[in-house]
């Protein structure tokens, strides 16, 4: 916890040491740092209490359900009853969804990210709540609109949870039909997303209405705070239920003008599970058989990367594609079997991108900015994410900054070619990410650049030495005697 | 439906063994003639009579494998002999063996006994052997396949093991024709040693083991040893011609193999005239200018006989491997 | 003879020429052999560039699994190592059942890489030691032919192996396997063997030791060795040629060697106790007696030795032959084993062990894959052997011997090929560096050759450096050889020699480099498809299926499974147990209840076969399928009959013609289970070129359980007894049928009389039939 939380103090402070510019506000800075720290530290007792005179004037709600996440993006028309001005607003998530909670984050009007923290209330101890910061105060009387947006990973239940080769799959999501807020919602309306016609069921509360792939509740007026209705629906969705279990990101810096980045991925179906036999003849006579399955899916890469491996403990997966687009690099990755509910399979993969583009460097100080995570697939989610950095040996002082809390392990030392004293691994872990945690981290460290040359030494050193000893036994005779060839004809 | 078979079983059973007790002095009799033949020879010589009465006609609860063929030498039939051979040992080693009983006989008629019989039966070749069970008549399987089982007594063994369920272990009359070729071809050389004694150097003439050697090679080489087990023949007959050469790399002809080893033998024989038209290994200088001539033509015979029958050679593998590319000076 | 009476004073002068040019001459030595190695290593790499750097086909997988066994759990684990992944339910003691040589080979270069902190993964490793070694070969044949003859036929013959195909056949990149580095250890040890003989010292006996203790830890093939040099001695000592050397350094090599030998678990005691062995010990008792009569003569010089000894030896010889003979009888000493005695009575096997003959690479040699793994040097060695006879001296009398008893084994079993390849190679260079030597000899240019006749003129050339001096150029123009006649020879062997490299390379390329786990096919605009379809398998075995399930296939994929699909197998390429396998083959050959009921006795959960049918893949399970009935036959003669898979004409097929046995078996239900691609028409099997004759089909006891993309690998799951999905059935048949699978189950036991007695039983309705046939008969 306590490094946790410290990594996202050096971010934040890292966020506006590098706007100011000033020497002289370093200090401010520091207390600042400082205080924010504590505050932080000690979040179990970091209360908020809610205010009676904020209102969400009107909430637009849409639940989006067309693929294997729940995204809930909602726009809050948020409004100042009271006198004093207001500098934060809470938002709360229900104790029942609370542990699938991926991502949450919160912007305004003109797009900007706001500081979303985590917090907790007095008598709610079970529901979850964040606070947000608002750019400037929110006078009285006025309004403001702020979008907020929560990814919830494992929240479609397959229902039923076993489905034959040749059949649908159909997910139950169960959720609150009102906005779960700590304040008064005086209207609201939700939009819930299945792109699919599919709908088997859904819990029907009037006022609502249904288009393809739509339905729409409310709005329904003065709603109190902490109201639940469940609301549940029941529909076809076949889009790949793919989640990657592990995750190990290695990523190695060479100063010679070279990055490797190298990933362990293992994935599994977590739809519904197969039930019965494979049939490769049924499997073969369309490609809309097997309507659940995953035969194969897009990971992109940066546009600079080259010389990608995708292979396995078994050797190269000889069915992939690569496609290099202006923007980035598309691999069409085929496994080697395609993906039934609840098959797993596992697979390396391995790019180098030139140094240049992610490595930034002033004398002997470098700055190494790359993303925690890269895209594995559309909404991908990941239970455990690994990711490693390997320096080159020698570098010190080594300072990182992550965009999110993650739980950084021990450092470890790391050997491979011509080294002599084992290359600093900086490792760190977070579990339960998704696509909107592909942010960029930073790292910081020293390098002397002589020590460039300490390899190449070697080995000339190692060559000459190895010349050296066999000019010697050549030019020398180390025989006791000489051998005379006794010869029989 | 298996009621069906149950009741049908029963039915035969009642029947079978109303029959039984009918005949049973009969096939006592029979059994105890039958075991009489075989004890003084145990291959039963049948004649048409012998044949209908123990073989054909019920009771029987014995089976009896009986060998048609044509030993005459009238008849010249080769194969007949050691098939008869053959049959003869498995016949001795059942007699023989403790696993004997009054269930399996061993019985064989010969065309120019029983030709009648081979008219019954509507057999036209020789040698066939052919097990009549116990019960039910011949099935077609109940004829033995030289061709894919082999004349071997173990193959007939076994086949007889499929038919009847006796099993029997062949015992061979030890062969001693081996090692009585060894032992005299052994004592020949030591009384040839013996009889040149004063003068062995004719063993230190290494010309000799040197062709010899070279020779044994040329044979394995050019897979005399494949011919040997394998057994292919010496060449091939088509319609449009004989065939010397086999088309499959995985095959060959006898004829085939000695081309072959033909080829290598010119070959070396080039190599080792041009070697010595050069001064051979020791390398003694040419005097005169006459022998220098000699030399001069022998190397070229030599260069031409490599050159010619390895590409030769190599034609002839060529032919054999499809898809090879190179050749050289023929196709 | 007197040319070495001349020689002697040669020879001080020669070693002084010998020392001005050692610069030069080591320096084209070690050019050549680098080259040489060079040279080997890059056409060993077709399969690499082709496709990637992957362990091939059958034994490498096992070895490269308890390679990475090894490194993982250390050496001594890996000697206790009980493999319970193996011949389920029996398991296999690894440790004492492999020859450790080749795992230690690569473990130790894996510790010394990454002791240096060079992090290479252990499959490089594996994949490229073959090639590596075969460039130590090439140097070890050097200093082998460099003993027997000169250096220059030393070069010569390096350069040969380094490229042969009867040598790269077994040492490509990724195939793993212990002749890899066996071949090496071979030529090392004769190289030794010969240095010591010729020395007599017992630093180099020992070294041989050593050098076959490595052989041994290597390759079962080590018995050659331990024949041969008896056989060397032996012959040596009927020629007259007993010396001290001689003596010395046998018995030193044989006591360390015998020793040593012992260390392997594999080997254990099989030194003393077993005929392939006996060879050595008589000639080192018959060796001592020699030595013994020797002394005696030395004590009486006068005397009537030479009877004595002829005779004195001759008994000896007797003695310690009927000695042996006696142990055997006795029991004392194991007879010869059915592997080594195939390679006497050629017919052996054939009869005796199917499981032996079933393997394609102990058939007899045709002389065109003689020539395909030779080429031209497979019409040069007679003339090597040739002159190593004419002028003959111990290590010669070694070369020829290693010659005759290589080309007879070659013949016999084109497995064998391997152990001529290298004596082929040294013959070769001794005839083509005569020939060379003696048509370069005038002429300044092209030194090589030059170079190493000067190396050669230590010995046996001393005639010709005494002629040196007074020989006119022109003298040498008129008299010798022509400057044309050289030339032209020259050239025609430069030809003949650059279409042996060409051959060489096609060969290793078309031929032997092949991954067998991943198949290429080409379209017609020439682009490449790769199917595969072995992994996709292995792959979704190793992922989808429970940590400890048992997967029944046929032998051959056993080690494959374990390897890539890490499962648990039931018989496997080691085929040491003839009657699991059997259980197998009849499991696969008999119908589908029969079968499920020993499948359940070997609590089988998945079954494996291999089906061509869809792409025309040759290699698959029905047409092995012949081998897997008459294995079963020979272990269960009363289940199953060879002739119920043939038609009536005795043919094999599987369309409508077939026999129903066939139709009906285990192994074509699981091939052509809702088989239904192929092209035209559908369920079209390619392979046989022939349309299925029992199609649509239900299975009762498996289901499918994953089929790869080309329908090569088919998986099946055994169901479990509570889920057979039978159609309901009135009670009574439930009961017979339970009493059917009954007598089934027992059908894999002794008691298989039940299910006869029944079929005796129906046999009976016909007879009465019959008696009344007869009846009108009469």
């Amino acid at each position: 916890m306590a490094c946790t939380s410290a990594n996202v103090v050096k971010c934040h402070c890292q966020k506006k040491w590098s706007s100011v510019t000033m020497p002289a506000m370093a200090k401010i800075q520091f207390c600042f740092t400082f205080i924010l720290f504590i505050a932080i530290n000690c979040a179990s007792v970091n209360v908020d209490n809610i205010s009676s005179d904020v209102k969400f004037k009107n909430v637009d709600r849409t639940i989006d359900l067309s693929s294997q996440l729940v995204k809930i993006s909602q726009k809050i028309t948020l409004e100042n009853s009271g006198k004093s001005p207001v500098k934060s607003f809470l938002v709360a998530v229900e104790a029942s969804s609370k542990n699938n909670l991926a991502y949450i984050g919160a912007k305004d009007s003109s797009g900007k990210d706001l500081r979303v923290s985590e917090t907790t209330v007095k008598g709610h101890d079970s529901a979850k709540f964040w606070r947000v910061d608002l750019k400037d105060a929110l006078n009285a009387g006025s309004t403001v609109v702020v979008t907020s947006e929560t990814v919830f990973t494992k929240a479609l239940q397959p229902y039923p949870t076993a489905i034959t080769q040749q059949e649908d799959q159909l997910v139950k999501y169960t959720g609150n039909l009102y906005v779960y807020s700590p304040y008064q919602v005086t209207s609201q309306k939700t939009n819930v997303v299945v792109v699919t016609k599919g709908i088997e069921s859904f819990s029907k509360v009037k006022p609502f209405s249904q288009q393809d792939g739509a339905i729409q509740y409310g709005p329904y007026p003065n709603v109190a705070p902490f109201t639940e209705k469940e609301l549940s629906v029941h529909y076809k969705n076949n889009s790949p239920f793919l989640t990657v279990t592990r995750i190990e990101r290695l990523i190695e810096v060479s100063h010679w003008g070279n990055i490797a980045i190298e990933e362990l991925i293992e994935v599994e179906h977590t739809g519904a599970k197969l039930k019965g036999p494979f049939s490769r003849y049924d499997y073969q006579q369309d490609l809309h058989s097997g309507p659940a399955s995953v035969r194969s899916y897009k990971t992109l890469l940066p546009a600079s990367a080259s010389d990608v491996y995708y292979r396995d403990t078994n050797g190269n997966i000889s069915t992939s594609n690569m496609k290099v687009k202006k923007d980035s690099v598309e691999l069409d990755l085929r496994p080697r079997y395609p993906l039934f509910g609840g098959w797993k399979t596992h697979y390396t993969l391995g790019y180098n991108v030139p140094s240049y583009e992610y490595l930034y460097h002033s004398g002997n100080e470098y700055l190494l900015k790359m993303r925690v995570i890269d895209h594995i697939f559309d909404d991908m989610q990941v239970d455990e994410l690994t990711t490693k950095i390997i320096l080159p040996e020698g570098s010190v002082g080594i300072k990182l900054n992550v965009p999110y809390p993650v739980t950084r392990l021990a450092d470890s030392l790391h050997y491979t070619y011509l080294d002599t004293k084992g290359r600093p691994v900086i490792t760190f872990k977070k579990s339960n990410v998704v696509e909107n945690h592909i942010q960029d981290f930073q790292l910081r460290y020293t390098f002397p650049r002589l020590l460039m040359f300490q390899e190449p030494l070697l080995v000339v050193g190692f060559l000459y030495a190895l010349f050296l000893l066999v000019i010697i036994y050549v030019r020398l005779d180390f025989s006791i005697h000489k051998a005379e060839h006794q010869h029989k004809d | 439906m298996k009621y069906k078979a149950l009741l049908c079983l029963v039915v035969i059973l009642t029947f079978y063994q109303g029959a039984a007790q009918t005949r049973a002095k009969g096939l006592e009799e029979k059994l105890q003639q039958l075991a009489d033949m075989t004890a003084k020879k145990s291959i039963i010589p049948l004649n048409f009579n012998k044949f209908k009465e123990y073989v054909k006609s019920p009771p029987r609860d014995y089976s009896f494998i009986v060998m048609f063929t044509a030993m005459a030498p009238a008849r010249r039939c080769a194969i007949c002999q050691h098939v008869y051979d053959e049959y003869m040992i498995v016949a001795n080693s059942f007699r023989f063996s403790q696993a004997y009983n009054n269930k399996l006989f061993f019985g064989m008629v010969d065309f120019d006994e029983g030709s009648d019989i081979f008219q019954m039966l509507r057999l036209n070749t020789a040698p066939v052997i052919m097990h009549f069970p116990a019960k039910g008549k011949p099935k077609p399987a109940d004829s033995m396949d030289f061709e894919r089982a082999g004349i071997h007594a173990e193959a007939i063994a076994k086949w007889i093991q499929d038919r009847t369920d006796v099993q029997i272990r062949i015992f061979r009359p030890p062969n001693y024709s081996g090692a009585v070729a060894f032992a005299t071809l052994f004592l020949l050389v030591a009384g040839f040693l013996y009889l040149r004694r004063n003068n062995l150097e004719f063993l230190y003439n290494k010309q000799m083991w040197a062709v010899a050697a070279v020779f044994f090679c040329f044979a394995m080489v050019s897979g005399q040893m494949w011919n040997q087990i394998r057994g292919p023949p010496f060449f091939h007959r088509t319609k449009n011609g004989p065939v010397y050469i086999n088309g499959g790399s995985h095959g060959q002809f006898v004829l085939e193999s000695y081309i072959v080893a033909i080829l290598n033998g010119a070959v070396v024989v080039g190599m080792i005239l041009m070697i010595e038209a050069a001064g051979g290994v020791k390398g003694d200088p040419a005097r005169a200018q006459a022998e220098g001539k000699r030399r001069r033509f022998q190397s070229v015979v030599g260069l031409v006989l490599v050159c010619v029958f390895f590409s030769l050679l190599l034609s002839v593998f060529r032919a054999k491997t499809q898809g090879y590319p190179y050749s050289f000076l023929f196709k | 003879m007197p040319a070495t009476a001349v020689a002697k004073p040669e020879n001080g002068r020669n070693k002084g020429i010998f020392h001005n040019t050692a610069g030069f001459s080591t320096l084209i030595t070690v050019t050549v052999l680098s080259l040489a190695w060079l040279a080997g290593f890059a056409s060993r790499l077709f399969a690499v560039i082709r496709f990637e750097s992957i362990i091939h086909e059958f034994d490498p997988w096992f070895n490269y699994r308890s390679t990475a066994y090894m490194v993982q759990h250390g050496f001594y684990n890996f000697l206790n190592w009980f493999d319970e992944r193996a011949w389920y339910p029996l398991g296999r003691i690894v440790g004492g059942t492999v020859y450790p040589g080749l795992m230690i080979t690569s473990g130790t270069i894996h510790w010394i890489l990454h002791a240096l902190n060079i992090p290479i993964h252990i499959r490089d490793i594996c994949v490229f030691l073959a090639p590596v070694f075969s460039g130590l070969t090439a140097i070890a044949t050097y200093l082998l032919t460099s003993e027997i003859w000169s250096r220059g036929a030393g070069l010569f013959a390096a350069c040969f192996i380094a490229i042969v195909p009867g040598y790269s056949s077994r040492s490509v990149a990724g195939s793993y396997d212990n002749e890899g580095i066996a071949i090496f250890a071979l030529q090392f040890t004769y190289y030794l063997w010969l240095k010591s003989v010729k020395s007599g010292s017992i630093f180099w006996s020992i070294c041989t030791a050593l050098s076959y203790f490595y052989m041994v830890s290597a390759w079962g093939g080590y018995v050659f060795i331990i024949n041969l040099i008896p056989l060397h001695v032996f012959v040596l000592l009927v020629m007259g040629r007993f010396s001290q050397r001689l003596f010395v350094s046998y018995t030193v090599f044989y006591i360390i060697g015998l020793l040593l030998s012992m260390q392997i678990p594999f080997v254990g005691f099989q030194p003393i106790r077993t005929s392939e062995h006996m060879a050595a010990s008589g000639v080192f008792a018959l060796l001592m007696a020699v030595g013994a009569l020797k002394y005696l003569h030395s004590l009486n010089p006068k005397g009537q030795w030479k009877q004595l000894l002829i005779v004195g030896g001759f008994l000896a010889a007797v003695a310690v032959f009927l000695v042996v003979v006696l142990l055997t009888y006795m029991g004392v000493i194991a007879p010869w084993s059915g592997r080594f005695y195939s390679l006497w009575d050629t017919a052996y096997a054939k009869i005796h062990i199917p499981i032996i003959a079933s393997v394609s690479e102990h058939q007899p040699t045709t002389w065109s894959s003689f020539f395909f793994d030779l080429h031209v040097l497979v019409c040069t060695f007679p003339v090597g052997l040739w002159y190593c006879i004419k002028n003959i001296n111990d290590e010669r009398v070694f070369v020829a011997l290693y010659a005759l008893s290589a080309v007879y084994f070659a013949g016999v079993m084109v497995r064998l090929m391997l152990t001529l390849t290298p004596v082929v190679c040294v013959l070769a260079g001794i005839a083509f560096s005569i020939l060379l030597d003696l048509v370069l000899r005038e002429d300044e240019m092209c030194p090589p050759p030059v170079e190493s006749e000067e190396s050669k003129s230590l010995y046996d050339k001393a005639g010709k450096l005494k002629k040196r001096p007074h020989e006119t150029p022109n003298g040498a123009s008129e008299a010798g050889l022509g400057m044309n006649v050289r030339s032209g020879t020259l050239i025609a062997f430069m030809i003949l020699l650059m279409l042996f490299s060409v051959h060489c390379t096609w060969a290793t390329s078309n031929a032997y480099s092949s991954p067998s786990i991943v198949l290429a096919s080409y379209g017609n605009d020439g682009s490449r498809r790769i199917l595969d379809d072995f992994r996709e398998a292995y792959g979704w075995l190793s992922q989808n299926t429970a940590e400890d399930a048992r997967i029944m296939s046929w032998w051959d994929y056993g080690y494959q499974i374990a390897g890539m699909g890490n499962r648990t197998t039931l018989v496997d390429n080691n085929t040491w147990n003839n009657s699991h396998i059997a259980l197998v083959g009849k499991a696969m050959a008999s119908n589908e209840s029969a079968a499920y009921s020993i499948m359940t006795a070997l609590d089988v959960d998945y079954v494996l076969v291999i089906f061509g049918g869809a792409i025309g893949y040759s290699g698959d399970d029905i047409n092995k399928f012949i081998w897997m009935v008459r294995i079963a036959e020979g272990e269960h003669p009363k289940d199953i009959h060879e002739a119920d898979y043939f038609t009536e004409r005795g043919e094999y097929r599987v369309d409508s013609e077939a026999s129903k046995t066939m139709l009906n078996c285990l192994m074509y239900k699981l091939s052509y289970y809702r088989y239904d691609s192929g092209g035209s028409p559908p369920g079209y099997d390619r392979t046989r070129g022939a349309l299925p004759g029992n199609r649509g089909f239900k299975l009762t006891y498996l289901e499918e359980a994953y089929t790869t993309e080309h329908w090569l690998v088919r998986i099946y799951r055994v169901k479990k007894p509570d889920e057979f999905n039978r159609p309901r059935l009135p009670v009574a048949k439930r009961t017979i049928s339970t009493t059917n699978s009954v007598s089934k189950k027992l059908a894999i036991g002794p008691g298989t009389t039940t299910s006869k007695r029944r079929k005796g039983l129906l046999k009976n309705k016909p007879t009465v039939v019959k008696g009344k046939k007869v009846a009108r008969l009469e």
